[in-house]
């Protein structure tokens, strides 16, 4: 099976206390988030991840016969970022260009789709990207949580750093949260511990328990256990369940990065990817609205030769300027100055 | 109505997150429990009116179920149904309705079902959609919409308790280690853990002082009992179990009208009426099923209705009195703290556990019967201002 040969992250500079945002609305939240400057979106921060990627991957971009964006931070419903991206890489027009979206399961089937069509010989190579900058009003719920991020991967058969040994994939009917077309937020039922054990909890340990046994293996087989992180603990809860112990677990991002969506799992892959030697064994799962697609991923020698080349998570992670949340609201042009 | 009607017929669900299950599936699950606890048999033909327990529907916003509701559910649309809430004690008010139906002559056979999906709607919804059963959604007092709810009201219940009676969290605590001991042996209960006092205080505080374990949980649930004749009950069972005494009782429906925070006077007059009417006093009661919705509200119920002297049932629980092989078990199914409070199924699966106690028929958890009373209480509705008392026996 086909695998990772390069990857790339980018978190942008500013930081917002989650206190900040939340005290306002009677609130409170621990830790910090990312927030995208005056000149970043989801479009720039997916640019400069797929840049950091390339050059990871050290290939040349004509190779690449794909590139699927995943995100549910688009600026637009109707129209691609896909083809943008396309176009800074110069990619032929015969390239697929898709924009996976509508759940924050969308990055983890932009990679699945990647992986699908070089399983099709359809493509040899393909780049998968994914940046987060959630929708937000003040005092809704991701006002204080969703930070904003992107990573890239660029996958393929040759010079693999890291190679999927396997998918499983677990999904049903079920609303935890949602952004309906005419809200300017995501919304959820403020029953946290209904979407945590029913949603998350439930459709990650169910997706990885068909995994392991599908590869005879178990949870504690594992090197590092990567699953989304909207929250510092909630990760635990799955681990919990598959006999995960809680040092192979992902370390905390979401009290300093913040929740980011669809790309938090493959952020903390990046950080995990960061240090990782040759043999170790990563278990990865998505979640997003009922859905859940776990990956077992075994790392390869070149990772070490390749890792000059990289610029660690850790490094955007120090790299921080805090703003108030008045600053935040300006940005996010949730407060506006009044024309004359 | 003392000793005219006896229940022959009793069933309830496993109260829990049923998410997987509708109103209607809850309610034919009880409906049918009920008919096959029938022992010796009943055609459901003969059931000739029924009454709805049903709280939540209108309050948060599921839509006010009527008498249709539970007519189509079963299958019988040719008797009567009417829909019945009074609110927490609305469970225990549809069998008192019930057992009024026979009473009055007009019915030989009846059934009281109360059914309701709490869980349907997130949790501080739903607390939301309790509070407006004092009109936080009408606005009819601005102390509803800053959220005197259940656990609001109870706190202020249970810090006079503190004050007056020299209470603490601790004796509140033992309430809860006690009913959750009870509920590991219940099969319908939604939560089967055991607790110690450590962890009931360590919980996250709701509203101080009562803490995370001191509330019931929000659940889903179901539960009917089949009322006769008593001289029509042995035809069904060979252990009818017999009403003796049932009552509501009133209060203010403002906290701030009340005398005593350390006494909810619904309770003390449902109690008095229902002792009165059975002509037996609370000494002659074997156990009792008891409104815990809050740990220091059994503590207050067991004093209004009789039990204990004001200001003794924390000491009297503290020696064991209460426990399950105690001098006069309360709640010996777990209660509500570890049922949960499905509204109208509430009321109703206190029911059921008196009669399955009565007829000893409660394996693990059977109390000792000495001379076969029990009793069913309730306590709620804005300001806890109404109450129901159900006294049953296995004797007439």
């Amino acid at each position: 099976m086909a695998g990772i040969i390069g990857y790339g992250v980018y978190i942008p500079r500013y930081r917002l206390e989650q206190k900040e945002a939340a005290m306002p609305w009677g609130s409170w939240s621990p830790g910090e988030k990312s927030v995208c400057g005056m000149d970043e979106d989801v479009v720039t921060m997916a640019a400069e991840a797929m840049d950091k990627a390339i050059n990871h991957a050290g290939i040349d971009p004509a190779q690449v016969g794909a590139i699927h964006i995943g995100t549910t931070s688009s600026p637009y419903i109707e129209q691609y970022v896909a083809p943008i991206l396309a176009e800074i890489l110069g990619l032929q027009p015969e390239t697929t260009m898709i924009d996976y979206s509508g759940s924050l399961n969308a990055l983890a089937n932009a990679l699945l789709g990647c992986l699908d069509a070089i399983a099709a010989k359809r493509i040899k190579c393909g780049i998968v990207i994914g940046a987060e900058d959630r929708a937000t009003a003040p005092g809704a719920d991701g006002d204080a949580t969703f930070g904003a991020g992107a990573v890239a991967m660029v996958i393929g058969t040759t010079g693999t750093i890291a190679d999927f040994e396997g998918l499983h994939t677990y999904s049903t009917y079920f609303l935890d949260r949602w952004h309906a077309v005419t809200d300017s937020w995501v919304s959820n039922w403020n029953d946290y511990r209904f979407d945590r054990e029913y949603g998350y909890q439930k459709h990650v340990a169910e997706a990885c328990k068909g995994l392991v046994s599908k590869l005879g293996k178990t949870g504690q087989d594992y090197t590092y256990a990567v699953f989304p992180q909207p929250d510092d603990r909630i990760a635990a809860l799955p681990a919990k369940d598959l006999g995960v112990p809680r040092e192979s677990l992902a370390p905390a991002i979401s009290s300093t990065l913040g929740d980011l969506g669809s790309c938090s799992v493959f952020i903390s892959l990046a950080g995990i990817l960061d240090k990782a030697k040759p043999g170790e064994t990563i278990l990865l799962a998505s979640y997003g609205s009922g859905a859940s697609n776990a990956m077992s991923l075994i790392v390869r020698t070149q990772i070490g030769r390749k890792r000059k080349r990289v610029v660690p998570l850790e490094k955007y992670i120090a790299r921080k300027q805090y703003i108030t949340y008045t600053s935040y609201l300006r940005l996010r042009e949730h407060l506006k100055r009044a024309p004359y | 109505m003392r000793g005219k009607v006896a229940v022959i017929g009793v069933g309830m669900i496993k109260f829990g997150e049923l998410f997987d299950k509708s109103l209607e599936t809850m309610v034919q699950e009880a409906y049918l429990n009920c008919l096959n606890n029938v022992d010796k048999g009943i055609d459901p033909k003969e059931i000739k009116a029924a009454w709805f327990g049903q709280w939540s529907g209108g309050f948060i916003g599921q839509g006010a179920q009527s008498g249709q509701s539970l007519a189509s559910f079963i299958g019988n649309r040719d008797i009567p149904v009417t829909r019945l809430e009074n609110g927490c004690p609305t469970g225990g008010d549809t069998f008192r309705h019930a057992c009024l139906g026979v009473a009055s002559g007009l019915y030989d056979v009846v059934l009281a079902l109360g059914a309701e999906k709490m869980r349907d709607k997130p949790s501080a919804e739903s607390l939301g959609g309790a509070g407006s059963g004092g009109g936080a959604e009408t606005g009819s007092h601005p102390a509803w919409m800053m959220g005197q709810g259940g656990p609001a009201i109870q706190a202020l219940h249970a810090t006079r308790q503190m004050y007056e009676l020299g209470y603490t969290m601790e004796d509140f605590a033992r309430v809860a280690v006690k009913n959750h001991h009870n509920g590991t042996f219940c099969p319908y209960a939604h939560y089967q853990f055991e607790l110690t006092i450590e962890r009931v205080l360590g919980s996250y505080v709701v509203c101080w002082p009562l803490h995370l374990f001191d509330c019931c949980p929000q659940t889903d649930g179901a539960a009917a009992a089949i009322v006769c004749r008593a001289d029509l009950a042995k035809k069904y069972t060979d252990k009818p179990v017999y009403v003796l005494g049932s009552n509501v009782g009133t209060d203010h429906s403002q906290l701030w009208d009340r005398n005593s925070l350390v006494e909810q006077l619904s309770s003390v007059k449902a109690a008095r009426g229902a002792f009165e009417m059975a002509g037996i006093k609370p000494k002659d009661v074997d156990f009792g099923e008891l409104h815990d919705c809050f740990t220091n509200t059994e503590l207050m119920n067991i004093e209004d209705v009789g039990f204990a002297r004001k200001g003794e049932a924390a000491r009297m629980l503290k020696d064991g009195e209460f426990d399950m092989h105690g001098r006069l078990p309360i709640n010996p199914s777990g209660g509500l703290k570890s049922h949960g409070h499905p509204i109208a199924a509430t009321g109703l699966g206190q029911i059921f556990e008196v009669v399955t106690q009565l007829r000893e028929e409660a394996d693990k958890r059977q109390v000792k019967l000495k001379k076969g009373i029990g009793v069913q209480h309730n306590v709620g509705g804005p300001a806890f201002g109404v109450s129901v008392f159900n006294i049953l026996s296995r004797s007439q």
